[in-house]
């Protein structure tokens, strides 16, 4: 695995874009983007190996040494916090982490906020900053249901167009942060491939710059 | 070289420097990590009540326990090999964890402070010939948040990001374009000390800042015969440390397996005048690095269903106590190395 540069990429969309973003910088492994099962897939001439795992993997792969470099939400780092190098915002997977209520949802301050979220770690440091009292409920899918439900009063959840909202009869009341796909690096990999690391860095930056 | 390998080798360069032993107890009162929590590596503790009502931990931590017990004016130069008890990222469950580590406790003078470092880098040539030492300095980036008129969050943040490397994130701190352009200038630094330090130079803004830069240059230096990489994602806490902090690396291993810095701060922090510097050395993260095949065998002897297991037994023990490194299998192991080959086997011939 060592003479290689090892990618990570997040199955979907956005590894998709994060392989078509590597083609044109030069470092991309071609047949990663024809539909198989494959899931590891070589240049040997640019010395990279590209592979799929599952999007909240990536981070892990990274941090372990598994892969040498990764793409990444930023939602994801925020949440699990990895021992890793963000080196690029690839300017890619562009949307926010937001609170989102049912419309006409009016906040009550002297009540514990009840809020369903898959991002436990990003709502409770969101509301800590706040000093608001929570009650945080994880879930793992369809968070939109728990308002309608009345399982909690808010969400916590990515939002890119807002139409999964619109169509349950929920809003936006207030932006988190800005989430985009990052390159990140294992620290160890950093120094010991350190100048084909920057290489690709390099070029990548050279087609995401705008 | 496996891990207890490495720490031989270890205690025997850390007592040749005039460095002795120290042991500790497993547990220690809570209240002394409670105290200083944010110097712990993993924040989480285990605690027990002990017999006369008092709550104990087991060591998440051995520095805290030799300053603790460090007496004002000494002169102690000290390594330890214990077990500590800690969870570690990503398992999230309390493991005992050897380590490693050395302290210097009583006037940090520079050459001391250098001795520490070239012990550092020694230590990172004993587990590998591949490593890499990043140094840095928390003045730096305490001073740069300074600039950037932070507050405590910012500063949080502002520390987050520069260990993780993040331009954009450090830039979304920065209020006009004089801040933006330090925090490029210092986040796009070589990590080569001959382009790095006169830039960080040139960054000066003041006698406090031309201090800091001094203290790295002089720290950088000192230390012969090595390369040292200057890298301000070395992020100690300048709570406790403060002067040069550094991490080393051995080829193999995903993280640093080796962390330390000056840290007076710490020890003004628990009542103590002594200045000191040290590091550890995380042996757990250094099995990553030594997956190789497993140690070569002097003797491998084969046996199966039909063999008389007291003719292996009787074999084993001979070759055991003739010194030989030995091992009865039943088949040979795949990517096993051994000298000499003793087949018992009797289906097979």
């Amino acid at each position: 695995m060592d003479d290689f540069i090892n990618i990570a990429l997040p199955k979907g969309r956005l590894g998709e874009t994060a392989a078509s973003l590597l083609e044109k910088a030069g470092f991309g492994c071609p047949q990663a983007l024809q539909n198989s099962r494959k899931l590891i897939f070589e240049n040997p001439e640019r010395g990279v190996r590209c592979f799929w795992v599952k999007p909240s993997d990536v981070a892990i792969y990274v941090e372990r040494g598994a892969a040498d470099l990764g793409v990444c939400g930023s939602d994801i780092l925020a949440e699990q916090k990895p021992d890793v190098y963000e080196l690029l915002d690839l300017g890619i997977g562009r949307c926010r982490m937001a609170v989102a209520a049912k419309n006409g949802f009016r906040d009550r301050p002297d009540r514990v906020l009840r809020v369903a979220t898959k991002f436990v770690a990003i709502a409770s440091d969101h509301f800590r900053r706040k000093g608001r009292q929570t009650d945080i409920i994880k879930l793992n899918g369809s968070i939109e249901l728990a308002p309608i439900l009345g399982l909690s009063d808010v969400i916590v959840d990515i939002v890119e167009t807002g139409t999964t909202l619109r169509e349950n009869d929920l809003s936006v009341i207030e932006t988190i942060t800005e989430i985009s796909a990052r390159l990140i690096c294992n620290k160890a990999s950093e120094k010991f491939k350190a100048d084909r690391i920057r290489t690709l860095k390099d070029a990548l930056h050279g087609i995401t710059e705008r | 070289m496996n891990n207890s390998a490495i720490s031989e080798r270890l205690m025997s360069l850390y007592g040749g420097c005039g460095y002795t032993r120290y042991r500790v107890n497993k547990f220690e009162e809570y209240e002394l990590y409670s105290r200083n929590r944010e110097f712990l590596p993993s924040k989480q503790i285990l605690t027990f009540t002990d017999t006369d009502g008092r709550l104990m931990a087991l060591k998440p931590d051995v520095t805290l326990s030799i300053v603790r017990n460090s007496r004002d004016g000494e002169d102690a130069r000290l390594f330890y090999s214990e077990s500590v008890f800690r969870t570690d990222r990503g398992r999230g469950v309390f493991a005992e964890v050897p380590q490693i580590g050395l302290e210097y406790i009583g006037r940090a003078d520079p050459y001391r402070v250098s001795e520490v470092l070239t012990l550092a880098g020694m230590s990172l040539d004993l587990i590998s010939e591949e490593n890499v030492l990043d140094v840095s300095h928390p003045g730096i980036l305490s001073l740069t948040a300074a600039r950037l008129g932070l507050d405590f969050a910012g500063r949080s943040a502002l520390t987050g990001y520069f260990g993780s490397k993040s331009a954009g994130g450090a830039l979304s701190l920065c209020g006009d374009r004089e801040s933006e352009e330090l925090v490029k200038a210092l986040l796009g630094m070589s990590s080569d000390p001959d382009k790095a330090l006169p830039l960080l130079g040139s960054l000066s803004d003041g006698a406090e800042w031309d201090a800091v830069v001094y203290e790295l240059r002089r720290a950088v230096t000192a230390v012969p015969d090595r390369d040292l990489r200057i890298d301000l994602s070395v992020v100690n806490d300048a709570d406790y440390y403060n002067g040069v902090v550094f991490r080393g690396y051995v080829k193999g291993s995903p993280s640093a397996v080796l962390s330390g810095g000056q840290y007076d701060n710490l020890m003004k922090k628990n009542g103590k005048n002594n200045s000191a510097a040290g590091f550890a050395v995380y042996l757990d993260r250094i099995d990553a690095a030594d997956e190789g095949d497993a140690p070569a065998l002097d003797l491998l002897i084969l046996y199966d269903d039909m063999t008389d297991p007291a003719a292996v037994c009787r074999r084993l023990r001979e070759a055991a106590s003739a010194g030989l490194r030995v091992s009865a299998e039943r088949e040979l192991p795949d990517g096993q190395e051994y000298s000499a080959i003793c087949d018992m086997r009797k289906k097979h011939g």
